[in-house]
């Protein structure tokens, strides 16, 4: 019986998915998320361990860790959230991940540690020639993106031999959503996000893939999200029937760009849903909304 | 085609008229208006949310608008005794729009 892999911040819209591949796989899981989550649906099931717990208790992340065969870490504050609270976004993304690694370090120093850091972390790209590579240097315009910087050198220089770092564009939810204000980018910046369900299959992949180990990746949609902020803006007021006019986009450049994600996706296999797919699935839930 | 902004602010006026005096008038009464007046405050409550701007606000909002038309044609030819079931219609249908109006969304990254 393989030991279970540990996912930090499981209780939410990614980590679920990735526990259902990681169970479908047949691995076993075990959850960590605030107690105050929902875990409807992980409670009770076969093969999931659930673990109300908090990133920052270095004494409960050192339990969680014990006995885990590998820990996918995604537990952290996200934007907009991180924005309105720099001490607690530093406190969960950066003093959370140190207590991860040190765990890691000495009960599974050997373990696999998945770390899902962001491609914010390049800050404005918009005057580089694309697409941006990992090997490009890195520049918070955010809190949230000071803080995954942080978190990558905590893992870069840890003692942690298995590390695999993801750092992954805008993640974009087949869902009914109020649209951001403003727009997270120029009208005609480049823009590239990624399915939900292709970040979580990058990331389940990224648990047993051989050749992952040390990497760092972009993980993106892929050729087919490759387009200008107004192409995306249009498409998702289109699609939701509403008047386009009411988009406001940012007035500097935003951390949004086109990623090479060759080499992940070689690796990882996730792009598995183009851009029409998402618009075809939106259409359909839109659709399914209106016959209510 | 009407769109769910321009329904939900012709429902509620047509609720604030409903809503007008009812309590005191021949055959009214407080419960009612009171329930109506409530309804009133929750649909300004969610009126500025991007789902009325949206295509599926429309379904939800036109049932509604339907109902509040219906009411207030009772209301003013003075018809209680139908008065009651047509509230009630309305309530539970106002109630699944404000549930609607009140999802929202989170954009990761």
């Amino acid at each position: 019986m393989t030991r279970p892999v540990l996912v930090t911040g499981g209780a939410g819209s990614v980590g679920r998915r990735v526990a259902d591949r990681l169970i479908s796989s047949g691995r076993s899981v075990r959850v960590i998320d605030l107690p105050a989550m929902d875990f409807t649906g992980l409670e009770d099931r076969p093969g999931v361990e659930v673990v109300r717990g908090d990133i920052t208790d270095a004494d409960g992340v050192r339990r969680a860790v014990e006995g885990s065969g590998a820990v996918l870490h995604l537990g952290a504050v996200l934007p907009p959230n991180s924005e309105r609270d720099r001490d607690l976004t530093l406190r969960v993304n950066v003093d959370g991940t140190r207590n991860l690694v040190d765990a890691m370090e000495r009960l599974n120093p050997g373990g696999r540690l998945v770390f899902t850091s962001s491609i914010s972390t390049y800050g404005d790209t918009s005057a580089d020639e694309p697409p941006v590579r990992v090997a490009r240097g890195q520049s918070a315009i955010d809190i949230y993106a000071e803080s995954k910087i942080e978190g990558e050198r905590l893992v870069r220089e840890s003692s942690l031999t298995n590390t695999v770092v993801l750092r992954i564009a805008g993640i974009v939810v087949p869902a009914f959503l109020e649209p951001p204000d403003p727009w997270p980018f120029m009208e005609h910046q480049r823009v590239e996000m990624v399915h939900r369900d292709d970040a979580a299959d990058a990331l389940f992949a990224s648990v047993s893939a051989h050749g992952a180990g040390g990497r760092v990746f972009n993980i993106g949609g892929g050729p087919t999200w490759q387009m200008r902020g107004l192409d995306y803006v249009r498409d998702f007021y289109g699609v939701m029937g509403a008047p386009v006019e009411l988009a406001t986009y940012r007035e500097t450049p935003g951390w949004v760009d086109w990623y090479d994600t060759e080499e992940s996706q070689h690796i990882l296999r996730y792009q598995n849903r183009s851009y029409q797919d998402y618009l075809a699935e939106m259409r359909a839930l839109i659709q399914a909304m209106m016959e209510e | 085609m009407q769109s769910g902004q321009q329904l939900l602010e012709e429902t509620i006026a047509a609720c604030q008229e409903i809503a007008q005096g009812l309590g005191s008038a021949d055959g009214g009464s407080q419960a009612w208006e009171d329930s109506v007046t409530e309804i009133v405050e929750k649909f300004e409550k969610v009126s500025g949310t991007f789902f009325f701007k949206t295509m599926p606000s429309v379904p939800v909002t036109r049932t509604c608008h339907r109902d509040a038309a219906a009411l207030l044609e009772l209301r003013r030819s003075e018809r209680w005794d139908e008065l009651g079931p047509a509230l009630t219609r309305m309530i539970a249908n106002s109630q699944k729009l404000i549930e609607k109006a009140g999802m929202k969304g989170v954009t990761l990254t």
